[in-house]
Formats: C-alpha cells, sequence, structure tokens
C-alpha cells in the first residue's frame, strides 16, 4: 500500500504549471498509490478564491474515493474563511487544509491563524503546511503546535533543505508535529532524523508537479531503514492521520 | 560525460572522504568533479582543509578540479593565501556569505573577486539563504568585476530562485548551478527563460544525495542538447576559458 500525502492540483501562473487529474490518476496507477491528498495549485486560491477552489477539490474527491481532500482558507479573510470552513468540514466532509503562509502573508504561528486553528480542533481535522523559511520555519510551526496540542500538523516539505536543521528540535519538542519528506535531497540527513525520533511522524509525498514521485519513491527505497520504518513512512502513518479504512 | 560542479571534500561516514565521493559519482557516470573544502567555509581550519583540496587534486589530475576558500575577514593574509593556493593549482574561488558572515556584496569580498578575475578562476557563490547570501548580492558584484565567472549555487534555492533567474538573465558573466534546487517547474524555468547555456548540473555530495540530484534533472525532460549543455558542456566550456 502507498498514501501519497501531498500533490497540488490545477495551474499556477507563478511556476508555470498545469497538473491535471488525469494525470495524477494515471501515476496513482502506474504507481499503485491507494490514496493521494490533494490540494488547490499555488495561487489565487490561497489569497481570495478559496472557495471556488475548495469545491473543486471537493467534487475530485467526491468523484474518486482515493482522493483526499484538503481545503484552503485565508486568514486575513477571517469571516469568510470561518464560514468556509463550516463549509468544507460539515458539508464536504474534507479532513484538513492547507497553508502556505509565504504566499498567504503572515507568520505561521501569529495569532492571526488561531480561530482557523480552533476550527480545525472542533472538527479533529488536519493543517498541512509548507515548510521552510520565515515566514513558515519548522521553530515557527512548532510555535503554534505549542499553541495547539490537539491539531496535528504536518510540516510539506521538511524545512524545505536548509530549514531541515530545525526540523529535530522541532518535532523532539512536540509531538503532534509530522512531516513528509518530499523535496529534500539529504537522504544521509532523513536517516539520522527517522533513527532518533523514529519513523511513526514521517509520511511519503511526491509533491507533483514541483517533484516526482518516481524520484520520491527512489529516496524512500535509499534509506537504510527496516520494512517496519519504510511502511510507516509509505502508508500506515498516513492512513491513521487520515483515519483511512 | 557529467561534471557535477559543487561536490565538498566532506567526511559522512568512517570511511574516507574522497574515496567513497569518487566511488558514488563515478558509479553515477560523473567523470569529473568540481571539489571544494567544507570545514574552511565555517572558517575553521581554512588552510589544512583548502590543502586536502588541491592534494586530491594533484591525486587526480583531469579528474577533481579543485576549488578553495578563504576566510574573507582575514584581509590581506586572506589575500595572500588565494593567491597561494591559485599557484598552487586552484580553479575555483567558492564563497559562501552564510557562513563567512557577510553579505554576497560586502567589500570585503572585492579583493578577492579581483583576484579571481585577475587570475582566470571562477567564483561560486553560495545563494538562495537570506540575508546573505542573495542572488541579486551577487549581481552587485557581477556588474562591478565584469569579467570575472560566477556561478550561483542551488539557482536561489526555495525562496530567492527568481532572483538567480533574474540575475543570470541581466548579467553575462553569471551562471547557475541545480544542486539542491529540488523544484522541477524551477529547473524547467531556468532554462526556459536563461536558455541551457547557463545551468550547470552540480549536487552539493556528499551533502546532499548525488543519486537524487542527479535523477531531478533527468526528469525535466529536456531536449537532448539542453541535457548535455547542463550536465556537461557548460562546466567544460567555463573549464577551458578559465585559467
Amino acid at each position: 500500500m502507498l498514501v501519497d500525502f501531498h500533490v497540488e492540483i490545477g495551474r499556477s501562473d507563478y511556476y508555470e504549471v498545469n497538473f491535471n487529474i488525469n494525470e495524477l490518476l494515471e501515476l496513482m496507477s502506474k504507481y499503485n498509490v491507494s490514496y493521494t491528498v490533494i490540494t488547490p495549485a499555488y495561487g489565487v486560491a490561497y489569497i481570495c478564491d478559496f472557495d471556488k477552489a475548495n469545491r473543486e477539490i471537493y467534487l475530485m474527491s467526491k468523484k474518486y474515493e482515493k482522493l483526499i481532500g484538503f481545503a484552503t482558507v485565508n486568514p486575513w479573510l477571517l469571516n469568510e474563511s470561518i464560514n468556509e470552513l463550516e463549509n468544507v468540514f460539515r458539508k464536504y466532509g474534507l479532513r484538513g487544509i492547507k497553508l502556505i503562509p509565504y504566499l498567504q502573508g503572515f507568520s505561521i504561528n501569529h495569532k492571526i491563524v488561531y480561530p482557523i486553528m480552533d476550527h480545525l480542533a472542533k472538527y479533529r481535522a488536519l493543517l498541512y503546511v509548507l515548510s521552510g523559511y520565515h515566514p513558515q520555519s519548522p521553530l515557527e510551526i512548532a510555535d503554534l503546535a505549542d499553541a495547539f496540542p490537539e491539531v496535528n500538523i504536518v510540516m510539506g516539505f521538511a524545512g524545505f533543505t536548509d530549514f531541515w536543521m530545525e526540523l529535530l528540535p522541532a518535532m523532539k519538542r512536540y509531538d503532534n508535529l509530522y512531516t513528509d519528506l518530499s523535496c529534500q535531497s539529504n537522504v544521509r540527513a532523513i536517516n539520522g532524523a527517522v533513527k532518533k525520533l523514529g519513523s511513526e511522524r514521517f509520511l511519503f509525498a511526491s509533491s507533483m508537479p514541483y517533484s516526482d514521485i518516481e524520484l520520491e519513491l527512489e529516496k524512500i527505497r535509499m534509506l537504510d531503514l527496516n520494512d517496519y520504518d519504510k511502511e510507516n513512512i509509505l502508508w500506515k502513518n498516513a492512513v491513521n492521520l487520515l483515519r483511512l479504512p | 560525460m557529467i561534471i557535477d560542479a559543487h561536490t565538498h571534500y566532506m567526511s559522512t561516514s568512517n570511511s574516507d572522504p574522497l574515496t567513497s565521493l569518487l566511488d558514488t559519482e563515478s558509479k553515477l557516470g560523473v567523470s569529473i568533479i568540481f571539489l571544494m573544502p567544507f570545514r574552511a567555509l565555517y572558517r575553521k581550519e581554512v588552510f589544512q582543509d583548502n590543502m586536502q583540496v588541491i592534494n586530491a587534486a594533484k591525486k587526480y589530475p583531469g579528474r577533481i578540479i579543485p576549488f578553495v576558500t578563504v576566510d574573507p575577514w582575514d584581509g590581506e593574509k586572506a589575500v595572500q593565501e588565494l593567491k597561494r593556493f591559485i599557484a598552487l593549482g586552484a580553479k575555483g574561488l567558492k564563497l559562501h556569505p552564510l557562513t563567512q558572515g557577510l553579505p554576497a556584496h560586502s567589500e570585503l569580498y572585492h579583493p578577492l573577486v579581483e583576484i579571481a578575475e585577475r587570475e582566470g578562476i571562477i567564483v561560486q557563490f553560495h545563494t538562495g539563504t537570506p540575508v546573505y547570501s542573495q542572488p541579486l548580492q551577487v549581481l552587485e558584484l557581477a556588474q562591478t568585476y565584469t569579467k570575472a565567472i560566477f556561478i550561483l549555487a542551488h539557482l536561489g534555492l526555495g525562496m530567492l530562485w527568481y532572483d538567480a533567474i533574474r540575475a543570470a538573465k541581466k548579467a553575462d558573466n553569471i551562471y547557475v548551478d541545480t544542486a539542491g534546487q529540488r523544484f522541477i517547474p524551477v529547473l524547467k524555468l531556468a532554462v526556459k527563460e536563461l536558455g541551457s547555456e547557463k545551468i550547470i548540473y552540480g549536487s552539493d555530495a556528499p551533502f546532499l544525495s548525488p543519486e537524487v540530484e542527479l535523477r531531478k534533472i533527468l526528469k525535466c525532460n529536456l531536449p537532448r542538447e539542453d541535457l548535455d549543455n547542463i550536465l556537461y558542456y557548460n562546466a567544460a566550456r567555463l573549464l577551458s576559458i578559465t585559467r
């Protein structure tokens, strides 16, 4: 079994990419992916068009059971976001949201995010947040994890190269912090981190179209880990977090 | 044939760092590496660490292209050291503003870049980690030392990739390397904006995993000519026009 914890669907003018659902379904079938978490493409969906983007994500996940939709909202538009969260969790039944603080314009640990977190706690939903530099460094995300111990937070990109250095201290202190391993080239460092913290909070993700599923799978194969740890990373942890059958 | 234009003499296990690096690179089809020091970038054991690189290149002539660094805070001493390393065969100067503790356009770097320009060696800058390693800071230098050849390592990483593309577009003497730039669309955009002639394959091995770094380039599905430029010809051309 394999669960891919992060892809973006749709067109992003910023990165000049357009990853459509048919391409994803083909790749899922080719690589035997049982479930994939789908999120809106980098762009206005995270700024002002979140209701439209969330509806599209919902419709895709409704049509294909193996697609797990994650929505987004923008904490700057608080009332609209709270209404949308009610919609996303009560009507659409989605299991989490994704934030990109760098694009959306706030520090992830700023109190502007707290009302959103209250709603995630209320609906036992997950937060997936891209990690890397300020305003989304692992220790900044850890500060949010500290304020909301009841919400599980998954960091995307594992600190993104240089901010790998903050990943271990962040995850060591807060059990509600998880990370995917996509877009992180340092296989040696991943080995070391899993050995230090255990494999239970590391997740496989392809982060297509930014990375590539074959490349990310190859990276997991390169890890010097036993089958128990590899299975945790490839699907078991994701199944638990997403409460999949 | 592949040239890896970004590697370090760096210990990651009990085995000999050089043998282990060359073995890994050979398995991947890499025949030439630009080898740089590691500890010296942190202003530690600068002389000894650079000499390991110089000696490695003597042991493997043609296969290892030695890059050195000096501590920019050492002033005149750094200048003399750099001249000495060049006399010993250094083909490139590696500068790392983040670890060396000053912005890339700092005046402390100027005398070193001036020597690199005069002596015809390549200047490779770490880029992508604010506040000290920003591509547009290197552009400042490149527009001052117009005959020096600069490589922006990491293509600006996750946050400053657009600046890296802008800098390379604005200065004929700026190239970029691909090490650690993990967004495939960014690599493709760089090829589109700059042409493949300005992009050089580098892995940052053994700090990063060269298996992943090389596979990533192949995953860009580039035309053969672009791929050959990135993996070999651009680095080879730079070597031929430098000292």
